[in-house]
């Protein structure tokens, strides 16, 4: 942690405080008269001539006296937001400076709930000014860092931050005094010249006229110690003590206010994401309108194939009334249906059989056969006859018969054989076998 | 609220309520788009059963009633000269989804390459049904001529569809 120099630049006296860290006791401490009519920059360089040698890297905040800025007040406006108070901050600096346009200030502000409306406390100092300040520094202190650059009330106030109690002191030609209204903490700071005696008297009735009890009020003058920021310090230190406690953030700080100040990321960025996000827009508008676009061309494509489909249906199912998105569905089940079909009417033809019979069959003529009678199924028959004895042999020809047949690639035959006066009766069982097997003896052959 | 939060309220409400109208669109859009690529799947897959299995479908193949056989029975007998003194129809469901329908009609003195062609005249134009029983009783008189020649003619179908009477 860096080390802290904190000073103070009022109407008559100036001030500086060393600290070994922020919220340290003081280590080295320094007060001296201002000459009438210095101008401030001056006032710095003299003081800052002054900084022990270990403290010239150290980290530097200044509280200059409200006499030497351009405006530094706190005051109550009807407005409801800050950000219509950051919209005219410049016209507000601008009416309670002496001189300076708005444009020529640097200005820092902080707003507060106040009744209706909000308070305002602003800081102002002018460009010129501040960027002579900032030179002093950087001359003087080259290793240094400025890190603060706030009036005298703004610094001691934030010192106060936790403190109850009323606090009202003269110093350096100028007098502070705080108290507390409705848990809001105010804050007075005026010139104040005069012995110690006067200075006390006037502070007291400042303090009765503003309705604050003397006896909850710290009073002090001068070089008299009061208690601030946990130790005890002369009165003509409390700003330059203040101002080391500050951080560039902790309070009103008009280095934001320079022209070369950085801005917060947000208020960086904040034109180019508007843009961004406006661009962002039109670009999903016209996305959202590509798809739409797209969503017609296929609702199109869509009632196209609707139709194709509906013609399809005619062809395939005339007369079938058309059933949307169906007509695959339909037709898958059509053709199992039909598979189906051919599959259970796929068994043997009792007229194939009969062929077959008839191709095996010797002729009539040759054997000498009569039907008696047929019977034919699909897997197998009957048939009795009768057919002529042999001449050498009887069963001859019914056994050329039986023979004949057995032959026959998809048939078998058992016959019975009988003889009866001059014929052979014949009795055939037949079996058809329609489509080969592997092992049957259509295949084997 | 000033304007410049105003504006950023603004933005902020018109980004998304962009996002919102291109989500909306896109999905729209991906749904039609589904829709379109589905349908069009289904489309040429029916084309292509369509070209496979023409005759699996309406007007492909023959639709025969009972009734329908026995007509076409007794136009074959008449055509091949067939004397039928007997004709007769019934239908019964054998096994599961399988339905038969037969037709049973008797011949009498009918000449064999009459009674031949017969039959098989009815077996190419009866779509599927076969000739499943034949008896026959040869005229003892008579060559080649049979005294008696019952024929049954059956057609199987599945009966996966809703229930006809006819037999595809």
């Amino acid at each position: 942690m860096r080390r802290r120099i904190g000073v103070s630049l009022q109407r008559t006296q100036t001030a500086f405080v060393c600290l070994e860290k922020d919220g340290g006791p003081v280590v080295f401490s320094r007060a001296a008269d201002r000459q009438k009519s210095q101008p401030v920059a001056d006032l710095l360089r003299a003081v800052l001539q002054d900084i022990p040698i270990e403290f010239k890297n150290a980290e530097i905040s200044i509280a200059v006296g409200a006499g030497d800025l351009a405006c530094c007040d706190c005051f109550a406006v009807p407005f409801d937001s800050e950000g219509a108070i950051e919209n005219v901050i410049g016209s507000l600096a601008e009416s309670r400076c002496a001189g300076e346009s708005a444009e020529e200030l640097a200005i820092d502000f902080a707003c507060h709930r106040a009744g209706v409306g909000l308070g305002v406390t602003i800081v102002a100092i002018s460009h010129q000014q501040l960027q002579a300040l900032r030179e002093v520094v950087t001359q003087e202190l080259p290793h240094a860092t400025l890190i603060s650059l706030t009036s005298v009330p703004i610094a001691v106030m934030s010192g106060l931050k936790d403190q109850k109690s009323s606090l009202a002191y003269s110093a350096c030609g100028e007098a502070f005094f705080s108290h507390s209204e409705n848990g809001t903490p105010r804050w007075r700071s005026f010139p104040l010249d005069g012995s110690a005696d006067e200075k006390k008297e006037k502070l007291r009735h400042i303090l009765t006229a503003s309705g604050i009890e003397l006896d909850a009020a710290v009073i002090a003058c001068d070089e008299e110690p009061i208690r601030f920021l946990n130790q005890d310090v002369q009165c003509s230190l409390v700003a330059a003590l203040a101002a080391a406690n500050l951080t560039s953030g902790s309070s009103l700080n008009l280095l934001r206010g320079a022209n070369d100040a950085p801005k917060s990321l947000v208020s960086q960025i904040r034109k180019t994401l508007m843009v961004a996000g406006l661009a962002a827009a039109i670009l999903l508008v016209v996305l959202g309108l590509s798809f739409e676009k797209d969503r017609l061309a296929y609702n199109q494509k869509i009632k196209s194939l609707a139709v194709t489909e509906k013609k399809l249906w005619g062809e395939v199912f005339p007369g079938k009334p058309v059933r949307d998105d169906q007509l695959s569905r339909e037709m898958e089940r059509s053709i199992k249906f039909a598979f189906e079909s051919q599959k259970a009417g796929e068994f043997p033809s009792a007229l194939s059989f009969w062929s077959e019979i008839g191709a095996a069959m010797p002729p009539a003529d040759q054997t000498g056969m009569q039907l008696d009678s047929v019977q034919l199924g699909t897997d197998g028959g009957r048939i009795s006859g009768k057919v002529a004895r042999g001449t050498t042999d009887a069963l001859s020809n019914a056994a050329l018969l039986e023979h004949s047949l057995n032959n026959a690639s998809a048939l078998t035959a058992r016959a019975e054989f009988e003889t009866r006066e001059s014929d052979i009766v014949v009795r055939l069982r037949l079996e058809y076998q329609d489509a080969p097997s592997p092992n049957s003896k259509r295949a084997k052959k | 609220m000033n304007r410049i939060a105003l504006g950023g309220l603004a933005t902020i409400i018109l980004v998304a309520c962009a996002t919102v109208f291109a989500a909306f669109k896109y999905v729209a859009m991906a749904d039609a788009r589904a829709q379109m690529e589905l349908k069009s799947g289904q489309l040429e897959n029916a084309k292509a059963m369509l070209q496979k299995n023409r005759g699996a479908f309406a007007g492909g193949g023959q639709n025969f009633t009972p009734a329908a056989l026995k007509n076409l029975v007794q136009q074959s007998s008449a055509q091949h000269g067939v004397t039928i003194i007997y004709l007769n129809d019934n239908e019964k469901e054998i096994g599961e989804k399988v339905h038969e329908c037969n037709v049973v009609w008797r011949a009498v003195n009918v000449k064999h390459s009459n009674l031949v062609l017969h039959l098989a005249d009815l077996e190419a134009r009866a779509g599927g049904a076969k000739i499943r029983e034949i008896r026959l009783k040869p005229s003892p008189f008579i060559s080649d001529v049979y005294a008696e020649a019952e024929t049954v003619l059956t057609a199987r179908r599945a009966t996966l569809q809703e229930p006809a009477k006819g037999v595809q």
